[in-house]
């Protein structure tokens, strides 16, 4: 059985999930709207080991049966039966525990997770993923992550056309250092913050499924091409280039990543950032690349073997 | 330099700093981190990066030793932080710190990960696995929406265990107690753990509870633990 846990209407989720019925997949779907009412229990016994099963509505499913599960969970507290809860409301406490619980057994289960959570946390610390990329022979931008004011301007006199950005997973709007920044640069001091050199070029998203990359050409007027006006188009990355996007999801240990690369006029590769639960469905509808079929493919090979 | 990351209000983690020699060991905590630990660390050249701890300038790669006695910084810590803010500036350090810590080269009560600042920040049903596959009994139990259900209800005998760097520390601990330990330190390689134990009667133990995030209220456990990081390395 292949489990789907998420928000149907989520793009990405929406995609897999017509993607696996088109193929004829058996799946459950597991919605997190409902994550306030549904159950989850595990027993562990000596002789036996830890079995799981959830309850959502009149249905129960052994969690022991999934053989590849795609995961796409969101924040509980933003949905309406939360709205203005304390976030200590034992509702709240429930749908964590319901979430926590359901992780750790698919963590350490055998099944094909996409992605577990320990290695999506990596995510949770720029600098550290960005170790893991240069490991995987991908070169990064020159970066400094610093709470000394001092340290920084140093930084930015050797590197003046630089941007900063959140050091965590906290989605924050890349921006250029200007002029003007430099009369708050004591604030750094309260928070460590990442400085990074600009790099020219053109923007490459990759989306790795398994052995499978997929990589779109992004021609955007913004820094941030999330923010601006953008043209993607599919392409076809160098084989070594290619080699090393599946060489850094396999070391970080995901399944599947949307994996940020500028090539710059230079003909150099840099990778920013991977993103361990990509929201593909912009790119997907943007290029035609068939990202959601290649992730409805991998899940189903694993769904047979297993 | 040892670092001590701690949280303000644990006074034991100051007793471990003070088990040092002067200047060589610093606690480092949220609630004073820019008077505490200031750094410019260059990612891609991290040993040389500069950094502050305590007032005292030095480089990353000095750091001889590190121990974290909390899991996470918690967002109230920063309370000098605009409360709207303080959820992101908590995220923001934990992260720096995550980083940080797992690139010294040095001893570490525990090593982070990328999870937790120190320890792997496992559930029960995550480590009942492991601790199952390298032979050690693990007592039953059930959860339901993350909380424990009701537990063997039989009259138990409970024995806490602590090991740092393979060696089992305060009371003695029957011999097969010891060797749980050992092979549970070595399976999830953290140089401390510390786990509770349950038996009916004689010598059957089977695991209960299993911790990775050092307690240096246990004066055994900070004479451990100093012993541990003044080891050459």
């Amino acid at each position: 059985m292949i489990l789907l846990w998420g928000l149907m209407e989520d793009e990405p989720m929406g995609m897999a999930h017509a993607a696996l019925a088109k193929a004829g997949a058996d799946c459950f779907f597991l919605d997190h709207r409902k994550v306030l009412t549904s159950e989850i229990e595990y027993a562990y016994g000596a002789g036996t080991g830890g079995r799981c099963t959830v309850t959502q509505g009149a249905e129960t499913v052994d969690l022991g049966s999934v053989r590849a599960a795609y995961l796409r969970g969101y924040n509980f507290l933003d949905f309406e039966e939360m709205r203005d809860r304390p976030r200590d409301d034992p509702l709240a406490a429930r749908a964590m525990g319901f979430q926590l619980q359901l992780m750790a057994f698919l963590d350490s289960s055998g099944c094909l997770v996409i992605n577990r959570f320990a290695p999506s946390a990596t995510n949770f610390s720029k600098p550290l993923q960005l170790t893991v990329i240069r490991r995987a022979g991908l070169g990064i931008p020159e970066t400094f992550i610093s709470n000394d004011a001092v340290a920084v301007r140093r930084f930015l006199s050797r590197n003046p056309d630089s941007v900063y950005k959140s050091i965590s997973g906290v989605r924050s709007i890349v921006r250029r250092v200007s002029q003007a920044h430099y009369g708050f640069m004591d604030d750094v001091g309260w928070c460590p913050t990442l400085f990074q050199r600009v790099v020219p070029g053109i923007n490459y998203r990759v989306h790795v499924v398994g052995d499978e990359v997929l990589a779109v050409r992004l021609e955007s007027d913004q820094l941030d091409y999330r923010y601006g006006d953008t043209t993607q188009v599919a392409a076809d990355l160098p084989a070594e280039v290619a080699q090393k996007c599946r060489m850094l999801n396999s070391m970080l240990g995901l399944h599947f990543s949307g994996i940020d690369l500028m090539r710059t006029p230079d003909d150099e590769w840099f990778c920013f950032e991977v993103n361990p639960s990509p929201g593909f469905s912009y790119f997907e509808m943007g290029s035609g690349q068939p990202i959601s079929s290649a992730l409805a493919r991998f899940m189903m090979d694993a769904n047979r073997r297993r | 330099m040892i670092l001590v990351l701690s949280n303000v209000a644990n006074d034991a983690a100051k007793e471990l700093v003070g088990m040092f020699p002067p200047g060589a060991a610093s606690l480092v905590t949220a609630s004073n981190l820019n008077r505490s630990f200031t750094a410019g660390i260059s990612v891609g050249d991290f040993s040389p990066s500069e950094i502050s701890v305590g007032g005292t300038r030095t480089c990353a790669g000095e750091i001889g030793g590190v121990v974290s006695t909390i899991p996470h910084f918690l967002p109230q810590e920063f309370y000098y932080i605009e409360p709207a803010d303080r959820d992101y500036v908590c995220a923001e350090v934990s992260a720096f710190f995550i980083y940080f810590l797992s690139e010294l080269r040095c001893r570490k009560v525990n090593s982070p990960s990328t999870r937790a600042l120190s320890g792997l920040g496992m559930q029960r049903i995550e480590w009942a696995g492991t601790a199952a596959r390298c032979g050690v009994p693990v007592q039953p139990f059930r959860v339901k929406n993350g909380m424990p259900a009701a537990e063997d209800a039989r009259e138990l005998r409970y024995l806490k265990s602590t090991i740092i760097d393979g060696a089992i520390v305060g009371d003695r601990a029957p011999d097969a107690v010891c060797g749980y330990m050992r092979s549970l330190t070595r399976a999830f390689e953290m140089p401390y753990l510390s786990c509770l134990f349950a038996g009916s009667g004689g010598d059957d133990y089977a695991l209960v509870e299993l911790t990775d995030v050092p307690d240096v209220a246990i004066p055994a456990n900070r004479e451990a633990i100093v012993r541990f990081l003044r080891q050459p390395p």
